[in-house]
């Protein structure tokens, strides 16, 4: 068969509705657009632990800091679905993690801006959590299989992530001047980085056009961005609270609340690595690293001795499975 | 130089003692008790898990039905002596790639010859075969570390925050 004649069976399988699967052929393009895109995914959970687990020991209740750990430990293992998504597509978890730690790779701007006080941590839950959410229902529709499937399991725990938040913010937009006026300034801080999370607008988008042909994306970024304007907007304005927009409108005709220009100079100055707090996030990883190097050597050396001893610990019954069979 | 993340392990999960074990992705690992622990962290943060098994990845042979059309897997492979493998199939995208067979071969190709010819009703879009031999399995003596924790916190589940309610009370204020 020829590429041509590959390409086109590829193509026909995904306007079907088929997944493609590791193994599957696919163009060398798919195939590296996917690895970009899955690994800066997976860098956005595990970067975005940092503005939110800075909190975890401030935490005003226990319960609030039971949620806030469980909310924080899903974001690691977010991160590793999606490293496996992009190691089934020939990625190497050592070179994206290299990647990360050397700043070379990408990975959501909205994680490079400070979480200055407990509403903060509301406010992310509610707001980017959810905008999340709409890009990763997207994404659950995906062409590829591995992803598609990390997608299914990341959006059910995402549900809880987003109404652990908006049951903070509903709650301090109830209470006292003070928590109010804490609510409403998290909300001005983290709006517009909230709507650059969707991505430049579709016109200066150079991916997207691909991305949709070969059915990784389904919807435009403008288009998400819409959806998640209109979810937010009544809900935010019921509890008394607004957003930094002069310019936003209710759009009778077609509905919709349109909102004023987007500051695409300061996503770019984040994006290259010009944020509020680039150096710290990253120099927060390292750190992480670095610290868990003792661990890594000691599991590798206890590996290494069970190998050249036999087993040290107590052995696992071994023997026919007992499994249940269609 | 990258730091070395060690093998890749696949794992199987079985989220009810009733249903068959599933491929649930890959964790790496130094060694499978690890990789079982791992395991757990990453895909048991939730209730409904009551087993999980870990195979080093080069022991799981994965082929795609497209794989299959273009070269249809040979009966002898690399025989061996003869062994329990287990055939996991995924019926459709939509449908987790389950146990679906299991059966005595001398080689993961054999196996999955065989399991092609016997269940030929079987449609399935992706396979993944492993021998017993190769698993790590959790057992009972695990149920209370590895399962327990999570089957309590329910603060984790989204149904505990009453967020439509109390948007709507408050709207009706
Ligand atoms: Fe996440
Ligand atoms: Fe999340």
């Amino acid at each position: 068969m020829t590429d041509e004649a590959r390409l086109e069976a590829f193509e026909a399988r995904i306007a079907r509705g088929e997944k493609i699967e590791p193994g599957d052929w696919m163009p060398e393009q798919y195939r590296k657009q996917l690895i970009r895109m899955i690994s800066q995914h997976a860098h956005s959970e595990i970067v975005g632990m940092l503005p939110e687990g800075a909190w975890i020991t401030r935490a005003p209740t226990l319960r609030r800091k039971l949620v806030l750990l469980a909310k924080v430990q899903d974001e690691a293992g977010h991160g590793q679905y999606l490293y496996h998504a992009a190691e089934t597509l020939g990625a190497t978890r050592e070179q994206m993690l290299d990647d990360l730690l050397s700043s070379r790779a990408k990975y959501s701007s909205v994680f490079n801006y400070p979480t200055l006080s407990w509403a903060d941590i509301g406010v992310i839950g509610w707001l980017v959590d959810g905008a999340a959410i709409i890009n990763q229902t997207m994404l659950a529709k995906s062409s590829y299989g591995p992803y598609s499937r990390a997608m299914l399991r990341i959006c059910a725990e995402e549900t809880f992530h987003k109404k652990q938040g908006q049951e903070m913010v509903i709650l301090l937009s109830q209470g006292t001047p003070k928590q109010r006026a804490m609510v409403q300034n998290a909300i001005n801080r983290w709006w517009w980085p909230t709507l650059m999370m969707f991505g430049p607008h579709d016109s200066e988008s150079k991916n997207s056009a691909e991305l949709m042909r070969w059915g990784v994306k389904t919807r435009s970024n403008d288009e998400l961005r819409q959806v998640f304007v209109n979810q937010l907007i009544p809900d935010l304005h019921a509890l008394g609270l607004s957003v930094p927009d002069p310019q936003l409108r209710f759009d009778e005709e077609t509905g919709n609340w349109l909102i004023g220009p987007i500051d695409w100079d300061e996503f770019w100055r984040v994006v290259k690595g010009n944020g509020p707090c680039n150096a710290e996030r990253l120099e927060a990883r390292r750190q992480a690293h670095e610290d868990g190097r003792w661990v890594r050597e000691a599991l590798a050396a206890y590996a290494e001795k069970q190998k050249t001893e036999g087993p040290q610990g107590p052995q696992r019954p071994q023997g026919p499975c007992e499994f249940a069979r269609p | 130089m990258p730091d070395t993340q060690w093998p890749r392990f696949e794992v199987f999960l079985i989220e009810d003692e009733r249903k068959p074990a599933e491929h649930v992705g890959s964790v790496h690992a130094p060694d499978p008790e690890m990789a079982l622990l791992n395991a757990r962290d990453v895909f048991v943060r939730r209730p409904h898990c009551e087993g999980l098994w870990v195979a080093a990845s080069g022991h799981v042979l994965f082929r795609t039905a497209e794989e299959l059309a273009r070269d249809p897997v040979s009966q002898n492979g690399h025989p061996g002596e003869e062994r329990r493998y287990l055939v996991f199939g995924k019926p459709n995208h939509r449908e987790p790639l389950a146990l679906a067979a299991c059966l005595s071969a001398q080689s993961p190709e054999e196996a999955l010859a065989q399991a092609l010819k016997e269940s030929s009703a079987i449609e399935s879009v992706l396979w993944a075969v492993v021998s017993e031999a190769e698993l790590t399995r959790s057992d009972r003596n695990d149920r209370v570390s590895f399962f327990e924790p999570a089957a309590t916190k329910n603060y984790k589940l989204h149904a505990e925050y009453p967020t439509a309610r109390l948007m709507k009370e408050i709207r009706q204020k």
